[in-house]
């Protein structure tokens, strides 16, 4: 398994920068021993409690995730969420801290992706995406924890017009995230095999709410450093004066 | 490009520091930006619910079950647009419900400032549009009307365990111990404990005094070292151990202090 890996991460036309992310070891020794793995937050709450939620959150289940920095300091405590099932307890106990600390004045999206031996896990929480692009086209993997996705489905039954549901001022309330009461989480039932060929593609929506799918489509079909530029060059382009943060990680298999 | 300690890559010949770790603490105006542009702090007034301004605090305490229920991922082509085009054009319905709302605000607390574009906790836990607007007036204890405010009546200090060294204030009523988000004494480092009322402890106004007692699970709970079963007296200095966890327990009202004896 060979992973092509690279990271994107400008402050748009925000203050600060309250998204955050970590990866493991991208060597191609250590990605074959021990696979590879991402964490994304997007951060929200006061000026600062928003970006410190974020690396919180990325930190804790950093940890947990990998057991040895790439620089090759081992953790003080090793508590290594070996199993998915206890990725999904680290989420949870995240969720925890951060509610009883903040209780819902702020929070933070969380995504983890893990890859071992060609199959893909992930887990979402709040308003961040995760995409796939395969033999051309994309592929949504998780489902947006966003008033405006539960609004949709009223699209769908006829209910609603597109219009008016994107015109709700609700639409982008988020409906689970990381320091909430009542956490859901949108993960991977079982592993997901990888194509040849497939690219993972995880990202803040300062890049998905900018970019239209067949933006995404076109900078995935590079290697994953030109991925990221292409990526960076077209959210300069749209020029948007309230450009959120915007963050993206781009993993080629082959 | 290089790998930082938390796996960044970064141009190591352009940065000494991985400057996306440098992003934590914003220095004013000398931190330069990874996007190699100075960005100009805008006073930005648009309806972004995403805006770094204070939020209004999200409902608490939700009524319902606090489990977090997982969903199976979907897959779907075309992520921005639902393919489908509705016939039917209808006025926005009565289901688009109201942003959350302080659900238990005690007197004593000020409600902090709310913008009008703030709304990043959603309107309901469930988010489905069609379920009703969330209850304005939430439910108040009788200690609390009669007292006036919501104080503390005991405190509990994790003093072994993964989150050893934690406290906690209890209130008038029964509080609970789980690794749950709002749980009233939340271990959520402990793994062994369960996600809701493991265990809860109960402040009885009218008898101003205390009881212990185990929650609904499978897990036990010991007080003082014998497994809890029926709830039992608990005193000052006594000790409840749950999964890999052990609590004590310290009164505030008693024989020597209660609220409304004031």
């Amino acid at each position: 398994m060979i992973l092509d890996i690279a990271n994107l991460q400008g402050d748009g036309q925000r203050q600060y920068q309250q998204d955050f992310f970590a990866l493991s070891d991208a060597d191609p020794a250590a990605v074959t021993t021990h696979g590879f793995d991402l964490v994304l937050a997007d951060g929200m709450g006061g000026a600062l409690d928003g970006a410190e939620i974020a690396r919180e959150t990325v930190d804790l289940l950093y940890e947990r995730l990998v057991p040895v920095a790439p620089s090759g300091t081992p953790r003080e405590r090793p508590m290594p969420a070996t199993s998915n099932e206890q990725v999904l307890s680290a989420i949870e106990e995240a969720n925890t801290r951060i509610y009883q600390r903040y209780h819902e004045s702020g929070g933070t999206t969380l995504v983890v992706a893990r890859i071992r031996e060609g199959q893909l896990w992930f887990a979402s929480v709040g308003d961040s995406n995760v995409y796939l692009r395969r033999r051309g086209r994309l592929l949504e993997l998780t489902r947006r924890h966003e008033y405006l996705y539960d609004l949709y489905d009223h699209v769908l039954d006829g209910l609603l017009s597109i219009e008016d549901a994107r015109d709700n001022p609700q639409a982008k309330a988020l409906s689970s995230f990381i320091g909430s009461g009542s956490l859901r989480i949108d993960h991977s039932q079982e592993p997901f095999a990888l194509e040849s060929g497939d690219v993972l593609l995880v990202c803040s929506d300062g890049i998905s709410d900018t970019l239209t799918t067949t933006q995404l489509l076109e900078a995935s079909a590079q290697s994953a450093q030109h991925c990221c530029d292409l990526l960076e060059d077209m959210i300069k382009t749209v020029a948007l004066p309230n450009q959120d943060n915007y963050t993206a990680i781009v993993v080629c298999y082959a | 490009m290089k790998q930082c300690e938390r796996g960044h890559f970064f141009d190591d010949v352009r940065y000494q520091e991985c400057p996306y770790c440098e992003k934590v603490q914003p220095a004013y105006g000398s931190t330069i930006s990874v996007s190699k542009e100075i960005v100009e702090p805008t006073a930005t007034a648009s309806a972004t619910a995403r805006e770094p301004e204070a939020l209004e605090p999200g409902a608490t305490a939700p009524e319902n079950s606090a489990t977090p229920a997982v969903e199976p991922a979907i897959q779907s082509i075309a992520p921005a647009t639902p393919a489908v085009e509705p016939a039917a054009q209808t006025p926005t319905p009565s289901q688009t419900t109201a942003p959350a709302i302080q659900a238990a605000a005690p007197a004593a607390q000020t409600p902090t400032p709310t913008p009008a574009a703030s709304a990043f906790p959603a309107a309901t836990a469930s988010a489905t549009a069609a379920s009703a607007p969330q209850e304005i007036g939430a439910t108040v204890g009788v200690f609390t009307s009669k007292v006036g405010i919501d104080p503390p009546v005991a405190f509990v200090v994790v003093i072994d365990g993964p989150d050893k060294g934690a406290s906690f204030a209890l209130k008038a009523g029964r509080s609970f111990i789980g690794r749950g988000a709002d749980s009233d004494v939340a271990l959520p480092g402990d793994e062994a404990v369960s996600r809701e009322g493991h265990a809860l402890i109960s402040y009885d106004a009218r008898k101003n005094s205390f009881l212990a007692a185990s929650g609904q699970g499978r897990q036990i709970s010991y007080l003082n070292g014998v497994e809890l079963v029926d709830p039992q007296p608990i005193k000052a200095y006594d000790l409840i151990e749950l999964g890999r966890s052990k609590l004590s327990f310290l009164p505030f009202c008693g024989e020597e202090f209660s609220w409304d004896a004031l």
